[in-house]
């Protein structure tokens, strides 16, 4: 399978870069794979998941909101956060979690209600990506 | 004899300090190095939202997004003043004070928003308009989208005319300067090469050029803030290195000296007591 260059950056590190086959990612209108010889396509991408296919093997990563930009070269991610699953702590996912949930409850305002949800938001990402990861490393 | 003994406790305190000084100059050569290491782990990504915003900025009317226009004509000068929390860093703060007070000083229709409790109070000290004061949160870049969030609203809605921000550039771990950069209005960017340009045009961009125009702008300006918070960091740390490395050395010097005096004051005590014996062993005599 043809495969192309993939790099996901964000603010603190390269979290990823490498030839893979095919990238699913979150977009603002929806989820949109790319693979080889993708139109030259820039789009906003909102907190979720990206599943990247690289040697029939898949790897989830867990990102914050950004942009990705596809070109005849190459594939760049830019966003805020992207987490690996072994980067994940289950423990403090599942706390955080709780935390949003609790803060969700008081029924808070303004910014604290956006606050909790984006927490609410980002532990259930998190969770998921970890989840994906499970069933693979147990026979 | 008193004035031995207390030549004595002087080096002994000289020698304290000067161990102190090491060890701190030592803690802030590691930390400058991890400022600088984050500096430039930062800038694959600052690069490639600078290349998406001019691109995208070249095709769409100026006028037609806020944040690209000039500005109201009215409105005020914001500066964002980075300075440090913690002082032992030698002229870095005052230089940088003494920038902004011959910059725009005497203007008084000018806000301020400091990132750090030594420019805190700077600004309360000399009277200025503090708007707000983010020095709480560390490592600063945390408070990064909240600082974001009020620059963009005060530009839209034609409170600022300019956003500024204040903070020492890192030139060499032995030389910082004091610099302002301004933020808002963004400026024309310079022309790059063509072959870039083609690239973009052909583009397919979703949802639309403004909605992501919308959300990369303000990422962008964040990301030129939070440049400039790392590169304060760095200087603040080089800054501490090396008045510290300054403090450690005339510690040294001060040890060296009073050594000296000590020794002289213990030779003489000798003398005076062979002369003392020598007098007492000839009246026997």
């Amino acid at each position: 399978m043809n495969t192309f260059p993939l790099e996901i950056i964000t603010p603190e590190r390269i979290a990823f870069t490498d030839e893979v086959e095919m990238v699913v990612t979150p977009t603002a209108t929806g989820i949109v794979g790319i693979l080889h010889g993708h139109v030259p396509f820039f789009s906003r991408l909102t907190e979720g998941e990206v599943k990247i296919v690289k040697k029939g093997e898949d790897i989830y990563l867990a990102i914050g909101g950004g942009f990705i930009e596809v070109t005849p070269q190459k594939t760049t991610i830019l966003v805020t956060s992207a987490y690996h699953a072994e980067e994940i702590n289950e423990k403090e996912v599942l706390e955080a979690k709780e935390r949003a949930e609790a803060a969700l409850k008081s029924k808070p305002s303004g910014t604290a209600l956006l606050e909790a949800q984006a927490l609410f938001r980002r532990s259930v990402i998190a969770l998921k990506v970890l989840r994906r990861r499970r069933p693979r490393s147990m026979p | 004899m008193a004035n031995i003994r207390l030549i004595k406790r002087r080096i002994k305190s000289a020698q304290n300090i000067a161990q102190i000084t090491r060890a701190m100059e030592m803690v802030a050569a590691s930390k400058m190095k991890k400022a600088q290491d984050q500096a430039i782990l930062g800038k694959p990504y600052a690069e490639k939202i600078l290349t998406a915003v001019r691109e995208l900025g070249s095709h769409i009317e100026r006028k037609y997004h806020p944040l690209l226009g000039e500005g109201s004509k009215e409105g005020k000068l914001m500066v964002v003043l980075v300075s440090t929390n913690k002082g032992l860093c030698g002229g870095l703060n005052t230089n940088l004070f003494r920038m902004i007070q011959s910059w725009c000083g005497q203007d008084k229709n000018v806000d301020y928003i400091s990132l750090g409790k030594k420019g805190q109070s700077f600004l309360v000290r000399s009277g200025k308009n503090l708007l707000a004061d983010f020095s709480e949160k560390t490592p600063f870049t945390e408070s990064v989208p909240a600082l974001t969030q009020i620059l963009v609203d005060g530009f839209i809605s034609g409170t600022y005319r300019e956003i500024y921000i204040a903070y020492n550039t890192f030139l060499t771990a032995l030389k910082q300067l004091p610099t302002k950069k301004a933020i808002l209005p963004i400026k024309k960017f310079e022309e790059t090469n063509d072959k870039e340009k083609v690239e973009f045009s052909e583009f397919v961009i979703e949802p639309n050029i403004s909605d992501v125009l919308d959300n990369l702008l303000p990422h962008y300006l964040e990301n030129q803030i939070r440049a400039a918070i790392f590169e304060a960091e760095a200087s603040e740390h080089s800054a501490r290195m090396i008045a510290m490395k300054n403090a450690t050395d005339a510690a040294n010097d001060f040890m060296e000296d009073l050594t000296l005096a000590f020794n002289k004051a213990r030779q003489e005590k000798i003398t005076y007591e062979i002369a003392d014996m020598v007098t007492a062993r000839m009246a026997f005599e």
